[in-house]
């Protein structure tokens, strides 16, 4: 009780230092808490990825095409059970700031292979059975405010029509993923039939950029990948197939090791922080030498001095820390759907390292003053009045 | 104005007394101006290259919707088309062809790249972005041989001269590396004909060319339009290669990451100001009793707040100067552009404008309350 009443005086005591201190604080969490909250969804998103599905694409670079006629060979191979191609079609809605991601897909295969795209059987024979129909992810639907049974005009970043256009109109018959269980990436993406894309473009129709291939046990998947590439060997068209995690995973470094860029940013950040409230303490110590001497003259032992300041910090740091990670944890999933790639929330990993910090953090700027004040002698304070 | 100087000098002088207090500056801003700066490296970087790659008046045929070249085939009889078309008489048509060849980098052999193999005919050699051979030689068109720009020798594995590449199950020997504006010193180099010919293309990918005086982009989109058998898109080159970079957005995300940071130092800087005013309240209470008006005394504060920011500012330059300048970044997925990263007077510039903006932002409250500041009550302060 009289140690909360102490911490308090001693925090309350320059009111604008100890604001300052926290505000800065409380923006260095913050940005810990967006950026490895970044870090973390993408791991998060790698983890639920399979091993045991793979994915095929153009030997000369994603975004290459391919035969679709690729998908039977493919199939006709031992240990596959499943192979779906698929075409990329990201596009946006009305105006260019309403993107999606998706893809013209084989719906019957494509949906075999995606266990995790959850439907109802009705929406399922709908899509089946609609040409133009589509399947939405239930976050998307959401967000363009779409029912089932609407007719919706998709603009394709690349599709042109036969009209010349890039406008594809088509038929919400399904909405997908609509449990909070359920994947958050498929929750924003869209598909649409393949045959109906083919039948309505300029040109090329027939080609896929990726086959997404099921297995059945039967044969390792390192022989699986290897038979694929060895079937398309020399054809014109080749593949280099991978399983779904080591595809991801070689996308994402692509983009720059994310990983590393962050880590240095925060570093150094917390490097800034830790001279920020290493030199904030040690003045405020040094203010109140004789506090903290009369502290001592009227029995505080070391320890309980010592105590007294780390408390201090710890308390200062750690409500800045949790102020920061709550604005974190707020506006990250806010965040998160501006860039369209999936609902997110700040995971718990996150808060648990920020605290960890926090207090590592306490301990290191509690140390130097602690140890000023171990050596103070209550009368060398007092003999200079 | 002398007596300001006067003040500030003396001021600065007794500085070295309370650096411990003034690091908070330092640092604050020495981390945001080394996390700024080097993004802006980075993304000017990018930009000069693709700014490199675009000639002006030149412009780029491909597939309709195509947003790269690798993603566009145009057929022969589509190049003899656009050749023949009544705008273009007087215009050199140039086809191209580019296929992917895929690459370990050499900074970490895990991740693989696509680097970008140009096919440009041999006439198209002296208009095409001034090649200069820097090693080795040139190729020989009939011969599997190919060029490597210098950029892409550097950051891949195995494109050295001597070293053999498999393009399409075909195998290419490197003759030679080269050196030519922007983004093609990232590619690889062939010969048109015997690159479409090792490759079984049937088709290329793209058209360059140089409009002729009076012809307009539109005029030759509309006589694309009016020939039913053309499904082409015809765009500036500096349009279409700005498309294919994310400079744009990684600048943006750059800019707000550092605006926070700034802000967190600006907070940060206040407190050193506010702790150094109450430091010389003696002092400043004595000045002002003195007769020295108080807004020298506020402009003595505002420079010290400001060189401290300054002196972090330039510390953060340095680290950014020590770990970057000279080293390549690497970036693209469907095809890789190597960026030469260097600190430009540029980039310094608007470190040091942000670090002055820090400096007179956290000077201004604590200059306010030092010239509001009683004087009586000052000149009995004690410390």
């Amino acid at each position: 009780m009289k140690f909360t009443f102490l911490i308090l005086g001693g925090l309350r005591r320059r009111t604008t230092r100890t604001v300052l201190t926290m505000l800065t604080a409380t923006i260095a969490f913050f940005l810990l808490g967006v950026m490895t909250g970044v870090i973390d969804a993408i791991n998060t998103l790698t983890a639920s990825l399979h091993d045991d599905r793979l994915r095929v694409v153009s030997r000369a670079g994603f975004g290459e095409h391919m035969p679709v006629a690729h998908a039977n060979g493919i199939r006709n191979l031992d240990g596959v059970s499943i192979a779906a191609p698929a075409l990329a079609f990201p596009g946006y809605y009305q105006d260019p700031g309403n993107a999606f991601g998706g893809a013209a897909v084989e719906m019957s295969s494509y949906l075999s292979a995606f266990p995790e795209l959850v439907l109802s059987g009705r929406e399922r024979k709908a899509l089946l059975e609609t040409q133009s129909g589509a399947t939405v992810g239930a976050a998307l639907a959401r967000r363009f405010n779409w029912q089932i049974g609407d007719e919706v005009p998709l603009i394709s970043t690349y599709l042109v029509n036969k009209d010349g256009n890039k406008t594809w109109p088509v038929k919400v018959v399904a909405i997908h993923n609509e449990s909070n269980n359920d994947s958050k990436i498929l929750a924003n993406e869209i598909y649409v039939n393949i045959a109906y894309v083919d039948e309505y473009r300029a040109d090329q129709s027939g080609v896929a950029h990726m086959f997404v291939v099921g297995l059945d046990g039967t044969v390792p998947t390192g022989n699986v990948i290897a038979s694929i590439d060895a079937l398309f060997a020399n054809s014109g068209n080749e593949t280099s197939s991978f399983s779904e995690k080591a595809f991801f995973t070689n996308r994402l470094q692509q983009v720059g090791d994310v990983g590393a860029v962050v880590r240095a940013i925060l570093a150094s950040v917390f490097f800034a922080l830790l001279i920020v409230l290493g030199s904030a303490s040690i003045q405020s110590v040094n203010e109140r030498k004789k506090e903290f001497g009369t502290l001592k003259a009227i029995g505080f032992s070391a320890a309980g001095v010592a105590g007294l300041i780390f408390s201090e910090t710890a308390v200062l740091i750690g409500v800045s820390a949790f102020a920061g990670l709550l604005i974190a944890s707020i506006s990250f999933p806010f965040l998160f759907e501006q860039i369209a790639v999936a609902n997110m929330y700040l995971s718990a990993d996150v808060w648990l390292l920020g605290m960890n910090i926090a207090l590592t953090l306490s301990a290191l700027v509690a140390l130097r003053p602690m140890f000023l004040l171990a050596r103070l002698e209550p009368a060398q304070v007092h003999a200079r009045v | 104005m002398s007596r300001t100087w006067q003040i500030t000098l003396s001021n600065l002088q007794a500085l070295p007394g309370r650096w411990g207090n003034s690091l908070a500056t330092i640092f604050g801003m020495a981390a945001v101006s080394g996390v700024l700066a080097p993004a802006l490296m980075m993304t000017s970087a990018l930009e000069a290259t693709m700014d490199a790659t675009s000639r002006d008046g030149w412009v780029i045929l491909v597939r309709q919707g195509a947003v790269v070249e690798s993603m566009s085939s145009v057929s022969r009889a589509s190049v003899e088309l656009v050749r023949a078309l009544p705008a273009l008489k007087d215009a050199d048509v140039h086809p191209q062809f580019v296929t992917n060849v895929v690459k370990p980098r050499r900074e970490n052999s895990a991740i693989l790249s696509s680097v970008l193999v140009r096919g440009i005919s041999a006439r198209d050699t002296a208009t095409w972005g001034a090649q200069r051979i820097i090693t080795g030689r040139n190729i020989i068109p009939g011969r599997h041989e190919l060029l490597a720009g210098y950029l892409a020798a550097q950051a891949f594995e195995r494109l050295t001269v001597g070293s053999t590449v498999l393009v399409n199950g075909v195998e290419w020997l490197i003759v030679g590396s080269f050196e030519a504006p922007g983004a093609a010193s990232s590619e690889l180099r062939g010969d048109l004909a015997t690159l479409m010919d090792g490759a079984k293309a049937t088709s290329y990918s793209s058209i360059r060319m140089n409009l002729p005086e009076p012809v307009q982009l539109a005029d030759l989109n509309a006589a694309i339009q009016d020939d039913r058998r053309l499904k082409l898109d015809a765009s500036p080159e500096e349009e279409f290669f700005e498309l294919g970079t994310s400079a744009v957005l990684f600048e943006f995300v750059a800019y707000v990451v550092s605006t926070i940071m700034a802000v967190g130092a600006t907070f940060a800087s206040i407190n050193v100001m506010y702790t150094s005013i109450d430091n010389r309240t003696l002092e400043i209470a004595t000045l002002r009793a003195l007769g020295f008006p108080a807004g020298t005394i506020a402009a003595s504060i505002l420079t010290e707040s400001t060189l401290l920011a300054i002196v972090g500012g330039v510390l953060g330059l340095l680290i950014s100067w020590s770990l970057f300048h000279g080293t390549t970044h690497t970036s693209g997925s469907m095809s890789s552009v190597v960026a030469p990263l260097g600190l430009s007077p540029d980039i310094a510039g608007t470190a040091l404008v942000w670090s002055i903006a820090v400096g007179l932002v956290a000077g201004l409250p604590p200059a306010v309350r030092a010239t509001r500041m009683s004087i009586a009550e000052g000149l009995r302060w004690e410390g």
